[in-house]
C-alpha cells in the first residue's frame, strides 16, 4: 500500500508541477494570477505530505481538522483529495472500485470516495480517525468504515441538533475526552493549546478576508466569473501552510479589487445571478465558461460558510452569550454551527440569507444522489425561496462520478431556467 | 378461549388489518397517540404521560403519488411510504410524532411532516451516536425536552415516579420477550421466525401493559409449544431495519430454512437490555439503556455490533447469515462490506439481498435465498 500511496503522491506532485510550469510559460490574462500561489501551496502541501509519510509521522483524518493539527498530526487530502479524483479517469475508476467493494453506490460520492482512496492505497491509512457528524452522517460512516477496515483507533465526536448551551458543553466535553484518548492511543502526538489558538487565529483572519470578498461580490456586474466563484478556499487553520494560504487569500482579494477597477474578469453583461448549492460539477469545467457566456454569475454555497465566515455570528473570537469561549469551546461552536446539522430550517435560513444578501435572481438547488441533508429538503427550501420571490430549479448531478452526466441536458435545463430568472428579474425592474 | 387461540389473536394484532386498532381504541378514550418510526425514541416517556406510542408500520403503497413531491426516489423507502400515508390521511389515529436523528433522512422527514402535515407536535430528538458519559447525559437532557414538549402542546406531565413505573412495565415486556427468545435456541422453537416478528411488532402497537397481560399467561403454553415449521435446518439469522412485513421471513422459511434468530430493530434489538429502575436518576438510566442496547448501524460502534451478531450466531447455532437491507438504508450499506468481511473471517456463510419496503420481488429473492440454502449444504425437515 505504501508504494501505491507514494506513487499516487508522486503523480499528484508531477501534475501540480506541470500545471505551474504551463501557467508560468503561458499565463492566461483572463484568469486570476493569484491562482498560481494556490497551486504552489497545493504542490508544497503534497510534497510535505510525502515527506511526512516517508518519515513515519502520524496521520489523522476527520474533523475537527484544527484540533488534529494542534495535536501534531499530519493530514492527508480529505475532500480536496476526493474532489481531485473527478479529474480524468478517477471519476470512472473509483466508481468501478466502489461497485466491486460493495460500497453504497448511491452514497454521496464526495464522501464515499475517501474510503476508496484509503482502501485502494491512494491515501495513507491514518493512524487515527476523528469521527464527527458535523456536516453529514456519510462523512461519519466513511471515517468509521475506514477505521474498521484498517483497525485504526477512532473517537466519535457526536453533535446535537441545535446551536445552544447544552451542545456547547456536550461537544467541548467530548473534545476534551478525545484529546485524552488520542494521547493514550497514538504515539508521538500531544495536545498543544497554544497551537490551537494560533490556528484559530488563522481561521479568524480567513473569515475576515472572506467577508471582504463576500461584500465585494455584491457588486454588479459580478466581479467574479462562475469558474473563479467555485474556487473559494475552505477555512485554512487545518492546512499545512496556513500563513501562505492567508497570503494567497489577500493576494486574491487585492487582485479581484484591482481587476474590477480595470474592468478585467468582470462579467461583461450580467444577465442573471444564481445561487448554486451543495456541489459543483467537478469533472466539467467547461460548463462554467458556458455559464459565463450566458451572462450568468454564480454564488456557490456548500453549507457551512455562512457561520464559518461569521456572517450570521459564531465566528472564532465572537462572544457567546456575553462571554469569551475557551479554545475547545471555540472548536465546539465551529462544529455545531455547521447548518447541515439539526432541523432543515437552519440550512434554509443560512442559504436564504446569502441568497437575499447577494441579491441573486434564482437558485440552482443541486440534487446530489446520496446527499440526505439536501435531497429531501428541496420542497421546504423551494417554498421558502418562492416566498422570497426566487425561482428555484432542482438539478440532479454528482460531484465526482460523471456516469450518466449529459452536458447537453444540463445546458438545456439551465438555459430554460436562466430565461425564467431573467424574465422574473425584468418583471421586478418594471414593477419598481 | 384456548391458549392457541389467544396466541393467534396476539400474533394477529400487528397484521395490516389490525395494527391501528389499539391506537383507535386509545383515541376513542380521549387519549393521545404518538407515531414513531424508529426504535430509539424512549417510549417510556410517552407512556408515562398517558400517551400511546405506536410504531408506524404496514404503510407500503403500490404507487407513490404524493410523497415524491417532497422526497426523491433514491432515499429511504420506509420514510417515503410513511409520508405518503400521512399525505393521504391514512393515519388519523395518530395525533403527533416524535422523530429522532436516526439518520439525516429522518431529520428531513421531520422537517417535511412539520411544515406540510402540520401536526400539533413533530418533535425531533437528538440521539447520540456513541455511548460515552457525555452522550448519556445529553440523551438524558433530550428526555427532559421531550417531556417539556408534551407539556407545552398537551399540558401533559411526566413525573419521575411515572417514568420509573413506565420503565418497569417496559422492562416486564423485555423480560418476557427475552425468555421467549431464549427458546429459539431449541431445535424446534415455540414460534416460527415469522410468528416471532408478529409478536415483537404487536408489542410495538399495543399498550405495553395490555400486551404483557396477554403474553404472560401464555408463557407456560409457549414453553411447550412446537412451532409449525417445515425445516429445522439450516438455521438462519435475518438482519435488517424497519422490516415489518412478516412475509419476508415467511419467504425465507418456506424456501427451505428456519429463521432461528433475528437482528432486527423490529425484533431482538427492540427489547434487549433492561432499564435500571433502581437508579437514582431514572432519565439517565433510560438514556443509558437506549444507547447501550444492541446498536443499529447508525451507531458508531460497528465492531461491537458485529461481535454481537457473531455471538448470536454461536449462541443460536446459526448456519448462515441473511441480510435484507432496505434499499437506500445507507448506514447499513456502509456497514455491510465491513460486516461481510468479518463474517468471512469467522467462516460464517452470509448473503446480502437488498429489498424494497413493500413485500415484492419475491421470486427473485426466493431464487437467491434458495441458492444460498443449497450452498450451505445442511438440511433437516421438521
Amino acid at each position: 500500500m505504501s508504494t501505491s500511496y507514494m506513487k499516487y503522491l508522486e503523480t499528484t506532485i508531477a501534475k501540480h508541477q506541470r500545471r505551474i510550469k504551463k501557467i508560468k510559460e503561458n499565463p492566461d490574462p483572463s484568469k486570476l494570477q493569484s491562482n498560481l500561489m494556490l497551486y504552489e501551496i497545493e504542490l508544497d502541501e503534497t510534497i510535505a505530505e510525502l515527506e511526512d509519510f516517508k518519515a513515519g509521522k502520524p496521520f489523522a483524518a476527520g474533523s475537527p481538522g484544527l484540533l488534529m493539527r494542534a495535536m501534531g498530526f499530519s493530514s492527508s487530502g480529505g475532500f480536496g483529495a476526493a474532489d481531485r479524483t473527478a479529474q480524468g479517469e478517477g471519476s470512472t475508476r473509483y466508481l468501478d472500485s466502489l461497485r466491486e467493494g460493495g460500497w453504497p453506490e448511491l452514497a454521496c460520492d464526495r464522501t464515499v470516495v475517501s474510503v476508496l482512496l484509503v482502501t485502494g492505497g491512494d491515501c495513507p491509512k491514518p493512524d487515527f480517525f476523528s469521527i464527527c457528524n458535523m456536516a453529514c452522517e456519510f462523512s461519519s460512516y466513511t471515517s468509521h468504515a475506514m477505521a474498521q477496515w484498517g483497525q485504526v483507533p477512532y473517537f466519535v465526536v457526536d453533535i446535537g441538533n441545535d446551536a445552544n448551551e447544552e451542545n456547547l458543553k456536550y461537544v467541548a466535553d467530548q473534545l476534551g475526552e478525545e484529546i485524552e484518548y488520542i494521547e493514550s492511543k497514538v504515539h508521538g502526538v500531544k495536545y498543544d493549546e497554544d497551537k490551537l489558538i494560533e490556528l484559530q487565529g488563522y481561521d479568524r483572519e480567513w473569515a475576515k478576508i472572506s467577508r471582504e470578498i463576500y461584500e465585494f461580490r455584491k457588486r454588479r456586474p459580478s466581479p467574479m466569473n462562475p469558474r473563479d466563484a467555485q474556487r473559494e478556499l475552505a477555512p485554512m487553520g487545518g492546512r499545512r501552510f496556513p500563513q501562505r494560504c492567508l497570503e494567497y487569500m489577500r493576494a486574491q482579494r487585492d487582485e479581484l479589487f484591482e481587476r474590477y477597477e480595470k474592468g478585467i474578469g468582470v462579467m461583461p453583461e450580467e444577465k442573471v445571478r444564481l445561487l448554486w448549492t451543495t456541489v459543483g460539477i467537478n469533472y466539467d469545467e467547461s460548463i462554467y465558461k458556458w455559464l459565463e457566456d450566458q451572462g450568468v454569475a454564480i454564488y456557490y454555497v456548500f453549507g457551512m460558510h455562512a457561520h464559518f465566515m461569521g456572517l450570521r455570528g459564531g465566528g472564532y473570537g465572537d462572544p457567546w452569550n456575553g462571554r469569551k469561549l475557551t479554545p475547545l469551546e471555540e472548536e465546539a461552536r465551529s462544529i455545531f454551527y455547521n447548518s447541515w446539522n439539526g432541523r432543515g430550517q437552519r440550512l434554509i435560513d443560512d442559504w436564504g440569507f446569502i441568497a437575499k444578501d447577494q441579491g441573486v435572481d434564482g437558485v440552482v438547488y443541486v440534487l446530489q444522489p446520496g446527499c440526505l441533508q439536501t435531497l429531501n429538503l428541496r420542497k421546504p427550501f423551494t417554498d421558502a425561496m418562492t416566498k422570497a420571490g426566487l425561482p428555484t430549479m432542482g438539478l440532479e448531478i454528482r460531484g465526482i462520478f460523471k456516469e450518466g452526466y449529459n452536458q447537453k441536458d444540463v445546458k438545456a435545463k439551465l438555459s430554460n431556467f436562466i430565461e425564467i430568472c431573467s424574465s422574473k428579474k425584468q418583471e421586478k425592474v418594471q414593477v419598481a | 378461549m384456548a391458549d392457541e387461540e389467544k396466541l393467534q389473536e396476539l400474533l394477529s394484532a400487528s397484521r395490516r388489518e389490525n395494527w391501528a386498532k389499539p391506537a383507535q381504541e386509545w383515541q376513542q378514550k380521549g387519549k393521545k397517540v404518538i407515531g414513531i418510526i424508529d426504535s430509539y425514541v424512549p417510549e417510556e416517556v410517552l407512556y408515562a404521560a398517558g400517551i400511546l406510542p405506536i410504531r408506524i408500520m404496514h404503510v407500503s403503497h403500490k404507487y407513490i403519488t404524493l410523497a415524491h413531491a417532497y422526497r426523491v426516489v433514491h432515499t429511504d423507502a420506509y420514510y417515503t411510504n410513511v409520508l405518503e400515508a400521512l399525505l393521504k390521511k391514512e393515519l388519523p389515529f395518530i395525533d403527533g410524532f416524535v422523530f429522532t436523528n436516526r439518520d439525516d433522512d429522518s431529520r428531513r422527514l421531520c422537517d417535511v411532516v412539520d411544515s406540510v402535515v402540520k401536526p400539533p407536535i413533530a418533535h425531533l430528538m437528538h440521539i447520540p451516536r456513541t455511548t460515552t458519559s457525555p452522550a448519556v447525559r445529553r440523551l438524558g437532557e433530550e428526555i427532559v425536552h421531550l417531556g417539556e414538549a408534551l407539556n407545552k402542546v398537551w399540558g401533559l406531565n411526566v413525573s419521575d415516579d411515572a417514568l420509573r413505573q413506565a420503565a418497569g412495565v417496559y422492562n416486564k415486556n423485555r423480560e418476557l420477550m427475552g425468555k421467549l427468545y431464549e427458546l429459539r435456541k431449541q431445535d424446534v422453537p415455540p414460534l416460527t421466525g415469522a410468528e416471532f416478528l408478529g409478536l415483537t411488532t404487536a408489542a410495538m402497537v399495543m399498550p405495553k401493559d395490555v400486551f404483557n397481560q396477554k403474553l404472560e399467561p401464555l408463557m407456560g403454553y409457549l414453553e411447550k409449544r412446537q412451532a409449525p415449521i417445515r425445516h429445522r435446518r439450516p438455521r438462519l439469522i435475518v438482519s435488517s431495519d424497519a422490516l415489518d412485513s412478516r412475509e419476508y421471513i415467511e419467504l425465507v422459511e418456506t424456501t427451505g430454512a428456519l429463521v432461528a434468530m433475528d437482528d432486527l430493530d423490529t425484533g431482538s434489538r427492540y427489547f434487549t437490555l433492561l432499564t435500571d429502575t433502581s437508579a437514582t436518576d431514572i432519565k439517565a438510566a433510560l438514556a443509558s439503556r437506549y444507547l447501550n442496547r444492541p446498536g443499529c448501524p447508525r451507531m458508531m460502534s460497528w465492531d461491537t455490533q458485529i461481535a454481537l451478531i457473531i455471538q448470536l450466531i454461536r449462541d443460536y447455532r446459526i448456519d448462515g447469515f441473511v441480510e435484507l437491507p432496505l434499499r437506500n438504508s445507507f448506514a447499513r450499506e456502509f456497514r455491510t462490506p465491513i460486516l461481510m468481511h468479518a463474517l468471512e473471517e469467522a467462516q460464517i456463510p452470509a448473503i446480502t439481498l437488498k429489498r424494497e419496503y413493500e413485500y415484492t420481488n419475491e421470486a427473485q429473492l426466493a431464487t437467491r435465498i434458495g441458492g444460498f440454502i443449497e450452498m450451505l449444504g445442511v438440511s433437516a425437515s421438521a
